[in-house]
């Protein structure tokens, strides 16, 4: 059967194994975990959790260990940036993947929902006799960009991380994965205002969201860039431009009238055309 | 509901107590209506009939949730893979080349966004700590599409008409109601197994998954 029964089923049984599960739970849990509380493993979970192998479902668990106020009270520090730092503060050395999870799959579908949206909007203004019809694939879209840029760009910036900086300052990749993830929290609000057609309000979103996150990006991550000797803000460049790119390439991609297609196009159109989502096709 | 029945007889065993060992096999009895009940004297016309009677009885507990465990005492997965099949047919956009600006989702896209759909919503409240089983919550999941699954028959009925804005409107209430009724059914099925803090955390992936799915069902239009 599903591999879940097996890890589920097993702390009730031998001491040994209950101590094994205990790892996943520290003191926050304890309190809607009674059962599990009174293992001698207790003060110990922090650092046994690193051992937990990566395949095994209690891995994940751990990093599912989360309550809806932490979660909300993170996103609030995604989206408001606190001086101190977002993964110093907000974090706190306790990574979950709940939140950048769920945020890029909101993202993915707030995006494409809104991004048809304003297509519809869009071949409304230009046409009065028209024929619309909403594109799925927006979806499939969204969903490759977003996910690979939350994966791979913390996965490089590990690998450079590792590379160029003392151990001691180091930031796990779980740690950049989920400020990876709730970086991108503010571009869920922003993406459903953009479907206002008003391009400077647009851009002015753009910026608005990207340097909202970046913030949250650079104070994350800069205890551990300063540490590198030569080129530190080349790396920080290149971590903040891949993110102004993201920001810049949802709103021209998705949502930005185009106005070398609607310049194309003023000849006579047949009374019952058949628009197609304009920015979908050629321009940027 | 095997996860609970075996963790109290571990905490029986634990007192040294031997009577309620057979738990699990007493309940199974029990959903099939006789202790020692034998399916294999039967009429194969009774055995198909109770099947769907079962499914059926799910059908209607969905659309009036009020007994809380009634969908997580047997799952199967009959309903919903009905329910899925059907939307993906409707929903699915036309294969013809000629007609290249069709938009609409693919027969196994629609297929894949409930299926991984409902499973990845599953991963996420068992990982969050929830007590059920993989199965049981993808079964709530899928026959709680019913509601959806509804609206998009009222939907396609109403596409045959003449586009207006009233009648859109009537299409987005319609789909507005299925998509509240179907997460306020799985909510009712599946919130009590969630430990206390983590509550929104498990309900919100439920509400994006039938926002999603009714997000397919307003936006498809007739080809």
């Amino acid at each position: 059967m599903d591999p879940q029964f097996e890890f589920r089923d097993i702390p009730h049984g031998s001491m040994q194994t209950a101590a094994l599960l205990d790892i996943e739970s520290d003191s926050e849990m304890a309190t809607s975990k009674p059962n599990l509380s009174e293992s001698p493993l207790e003060e110990n979970a922090g650092a046994a959790s690193q051992k937990t192998p990566f395949w095994s479902l209690g891995f994940f668990q751990n990093l599912f260990d989360v309550d809806t106020d932490q979660v909300l009270g993170r996103l609030y520090g995604a989206v408001v940036p606190f001086p101190k730092g977002f993964l110093q503060h907000h974090i706190n050395g306790k990574p979950d993947l709940y939140g950048p999870f769920w945020i890029c799959t909101t993202l993915v579908f707030s995006i494409a929902i809104t991004g048809n949206l304003a297509s519809y909007l869009q071949a409304g203004a230009s046409s009065k006799d028209f024929h619309w019809k909403y594109d799925f694939h927006a979806v499939t879209l969204s969903a490759t960009v977003i996910y690979s840029y939350a994966w791979i760009v913390p996965l490089g910036l590990w690998g450079v991380l590792k590379w160029l900086v003392p151990e001691e300052h180091r930031l796990s990749f779980l740690d950049l994965l989920c400020v990876y993830g709730y970086s991108l929290t503010v571009y869920i609000p922003v993406s459903i205002l953009w479907v206002i057609q008003l391009s400077w309000l647009q851009w002015l979103l753009a910026i608005a969201g990207a340097s909202l996150s970046a913030v949250v990006l650079v104070t994350s991550i800069w205890p551990a860039v300063s540490q590198i000797e030569t080129r530190r803000y080349l790396l920080l460049a290149i971590v903040l431009g891949l993110h102004v790119v993201l920001a810049a390439g949802f709103m021209l991609y998705f949502f930005h009238a185009s106005s070398t297609t609607a310049d194309v196009k003023p000849q006579p159109q047949p009374s019952s055309t058949t628009i197609v989502p304009s920015n979908h096709t050629a321009h940027v | 509901m095997n996860e609970s029945t075996d963790a109290r007889v571990e905490i029986y065993d634990d007192y040294g107590v031997e009577g309620e060992m057979s738990i699990p096999g007493q309940s199974r009895s029990q959903t099939l209506g006789e202790p020692d009940f034998n399916t294999l004297d039967e009429p194969i016309r009774e055995t198909v009939l109770r099947d769907l009677k079962a499914v059926g009885t799910k059908f209607y507990h969905v659309l009036i949730p009020r007994e809380k465990k009634s969908l997580l005492k047997e799952w199967d997965l009959w309903g919903p893979l009905v329910l899925c099949t059907f939307m993906a047919m409707i929903l699915q956009g036309s294969a013809d080349k000629a007609d290249s600006n069709d938009g609409g989702p693919e027969f196994a896209e629609v297929f894949v966004i409930v299926w991984i759909g409902s499973m990845v919503v599953t991963m996420n409240s068992k990982l969050l700590g929830g007590n059920i089983s993989f199965f049981q919550s993808v079964c709530v999941l899928g026959y709680c599409l019913l509601p959806t699954a509804m609206a998009l028959i009222v939907c396609r009925v109403m596409l045959l008409y003449t586009q207006t804005t009233l009648l859109f409107l009537i299409r987005f209430l319609v789909t507005v109601v299925g998509f509240g009724w179907a997460t306020y059914a799985s909510t009712a099925f599946l919130g009590d197994s969630q430990p206390v803090g983590r509550k929104g955390l498990a309900m919100y992936p439920i509400f994006l998954f039938y926002f999603v799915v009714s997000w397919l069902v307003i936006s498809h239009t007739a080809s």
